[in-house]
C-alpha cells in the first residue's frame, strides 16, 4: 500500500515538474488580451459618427493606417482609433451616407478585416 | 479483459502525454534563451501629453546625436529636439523648409550626419543635415511628383543609409524594404511589393523600421507583424532572422520572442536594440540575433509604452513610452 502511494506521489511530481514548461509555453504563445477590453454603450458614441469595430489593431501603425484611409472618404471630418477596444469612431459631415461595402473597403484597404458597424450617424 | 484494454489505454495516454512534455522541453531549451546581462535601469524621463513645447502626442520616432536629442511628436505634426538632460532646443515644423502639411513623423534614424524623418501621412522620407545650427532639409523622397517610378512609398515607417549614402527605407504598406541613391533612383528591393511574406526571409509583414550599422553596413529591419528582426547585407542579400522559434511569425513574450516589433536601432557596439511593443520592452541583442537582455515598462493599463528606440555613443539607451507621451533614458546595470 505504502508503495503504491509512494508510487502515485513520485508519479504526480514528475508530471507537475514536466508540464510546468509546457504550460508556461502554451501561456506564452496565447495572445494577451488586448482587444478584449468592453466597448461602451452605444448610446455613449458621438451622433456624428460612424463606429465600427475592427479586428487586428495592435499598434499606431494600425491606427495611422485606418485613419489615412477614412480621410481619403468623402465627408470625414476626423477619425479617432481606440487601439485596446478595437473601435474606430469616424465623425463625418451632415448628409455623409457610406454603404457598408464602402465601410468594410476602407477598412480592408487599410489591411484590416471589419467586424461590424456598431453605429451609423443619426444626425443628418 | 477490461482490465487489459484499460492497461493498454493507460499506456498509449502515458507516451502521448510523454512525447508533449519531451517536445515542450525541446522548445524551452531550444528557443527560449537565458538572460546573459541584466536588464538597464531607467534612470531619467521627460515630456508628458499636450503640445506645447517639450509636450508630446504619440511619440513614435527617436534619434540621438552628440548632445541632441530627435523625437517624432506625431500627432503634433513635428520633431522636437532636445538636449540629453530633457531640456528642449526646438523642432522641426510644418512648413517650406521642413515637414509636409498634417505629417506624421514615424521611427527617426541618423546617418552619416543626417536625420531620416519617415513621414506616415504624407508617403515621404525627408532628409535633412544636422551639420551646422539647426536641422535643414535637403530632400524629399518618395513622393509621386518628383520621385522616379518604383521609388514612392507607401506610408513609410522608418529610414536611414549605408556608410556609402544609399538610402534604406522600410515602405510599411508596400510589405517592402527600398534601397535607394542619395538621390532618389531605386537600387534594389527587398520583398514583392504588396504582398506578405510570413516564413521565409526577404519577405515582409508590414515592416516598420530599418537600422544600419555603421561600420559595415549591415541592414536590420524590423519586421513589425511577423514578429521578427531581419538581417541583410548592404546590397539587400538576406542574411539571417530571428524572433521566436525559426524566425517565422510566432510570437510569444519569452526571451527573444516579440509582439510586434515598432522599431530598431543598432548600439555603439554593433548590438541590436529592438522594441517589442505588445510585450512593453525593449530586447537587446548581439549583432548576430543572440538574445542579451530585455527592459522596458510594464502597462498600467492606459495603452502601449515603449515604442521607437535609440542608443547614444556611449551606449545610453532612449525610448519613447506612448502611454506616459514621454522619453525615456535608460543606463546598463553596470554604470549605475
Amino acid at each position: 500500500m505504502c508503495k503504491r502511494i509512494q508510487k502515485i506521489l513520485i508519479s504526480l511530481t514528475t508530471a507537475l515538474v514536466l508540464v510546468i514548461p509546457l504550460t508556461a509555453t502554451v501561456i506564452a504563445m496565447v495572445p494577451t488580451a488586448q482587444a478584449a477590453t468592453e466597448t461602451p454603450a452605444k448610446g455613449n458614441y458621438p451622433p456624428d459618427a460612424y463606429v465600427i469595430r475592427v479586428d487586428g489593431l495592435a499598434c499606431p501603425y494600425c491606427a495611422y493606417g485606418i485613419e489615412k484611409e477614412f480621410s481619403t472618404l468623402d465627408g470625414t471630418r476626423s477619425t479617432d482609433v481606440n487601439i485596446e477596444q478595437g473601435v474606430v469612431v469616424v465623425h463625418v459631415k451632415p448628409g455623409t451616407d457610406w454603404s457598408a461595402q464602402t465601410i468594410k473597403q476602407t477598412v480592408n484597404d487599410a489591411g484590416f478585416t471589419l467586424k461590424r458597424v456598431v453605429q451609423r450617424p443619426q444626425v443628418h | 479483459m477490461l482490465r487489459r484494454l484499460a492497461k493498454s489505454i493507460g499506456w498509449i495516454a502515458a507516451a502521448a502525454v510523454g512525447l508533449g512534455i519531451t517536445l515542450a522541453l525541446i522548445v524551452w531549451i531550444a528557443f527560449i534563451p537565458s538572460r546573459k546581462e541584466p536588464p538597464y535601469t531607467l534612470t531619467a524621463t521627460w515630456g508628458g501629453p499636450g503640445n506645447a513645447p517639450g509636450q508630446l502626442n504619440d511619440p513614435n520616432g527617436i534619434a540621438v546625436r552628440g548632445n541632441r536629442v530627435y523625437v517624432a511628436d506625431s500627432r503634433n505634426h513635428r520633431v522636437q529636439i532636445f538636449d540629453r538632460q530633457g531640456n528642449y532646443q526646438g523642432q522641426i515644423a510644418v512648413g517650406t523648409d521642413g515637414l509636409k502639411p498634417s505629417a506624421r513623423p514615424m521611427n527617426l534614424n541618423i546617418a552619416g550626419g543626417k536625420l531620416y524623418v519617415a513621414d506616415y501621412w504624407n508617403d515621404v522620407v525627408q532628409v535633412y543635415s544636422l551639420d551646422g545650427g539647426a536641422p535643414t532639409l535637403i530632400e524629399t523622397l518618395g513622393s509621386k511628383a518628383s520621385s522616379p517610378k518604383g521609388a514612392h512609398f507607401r506610408s513609410p515607417g522608418g529610414a536611414s543609409a549605408l556608410p556609402n549614402g544609399d538610402i534604406v527605407v522600410a515602405d510599411f504598406y508596400n510589405q517592402r524594404v527600398q534601397i535607394l541613391t542619395p538621390q532618389g533612383q531605386l537600387i534594389h528591393q527587398i520583398g514583392k511589393t504588396g504582398h506578405k511574406a510570413y516564413i521565409s526571409g526577404g519577405g515582409f509583414n508590414y515592416p516598420t523600421d530599418v537600422a544600419v550599422n555603421s561600420s559595415n553596413g549591415t541592414i536590420y529591419v524590423a519586421d513589425g507583424y511577423n514578429d521578427r528582426i531581419q538581417e541583410f547585407t548592404p546590397e539587400g542579400r538576406f542574411i539571417r532572422k530571428w524572433g521566436g522559434p525559426f524566425g517565422m511569425n510566432i510570437k510569444g513574450s519569452f526571451n527573444g520572442w516579440f509582439r510586434t516589433v515598432t522599431s530598431v536601432a543598432v548600439g555603439p557596439q554593433g548590438n541590436v536594440f529592438a522594441v517589442d511593443e505588445e510585450n512593453y520592452r525593449v530586447q537587446k541583442f548581439t549583432p548576430q540575433g543572440r538574445f542579451l537582455t530585455a527592459f522596458g515598462t510594464p502597462s498600467k493599463g492606459a495603452g502601449y509604452t515603449e515604442e521607437a528606440v535609440a542608443v547614444a555613443a556611449d551606449g545610453t539607451v532612449y525610448t519613447t513610452n506612448l502611454s506616459t507621451n514621454q522619453v525615456q533614458v535608460w543606463k546598463p546595470a553596470r554604470s549605475r
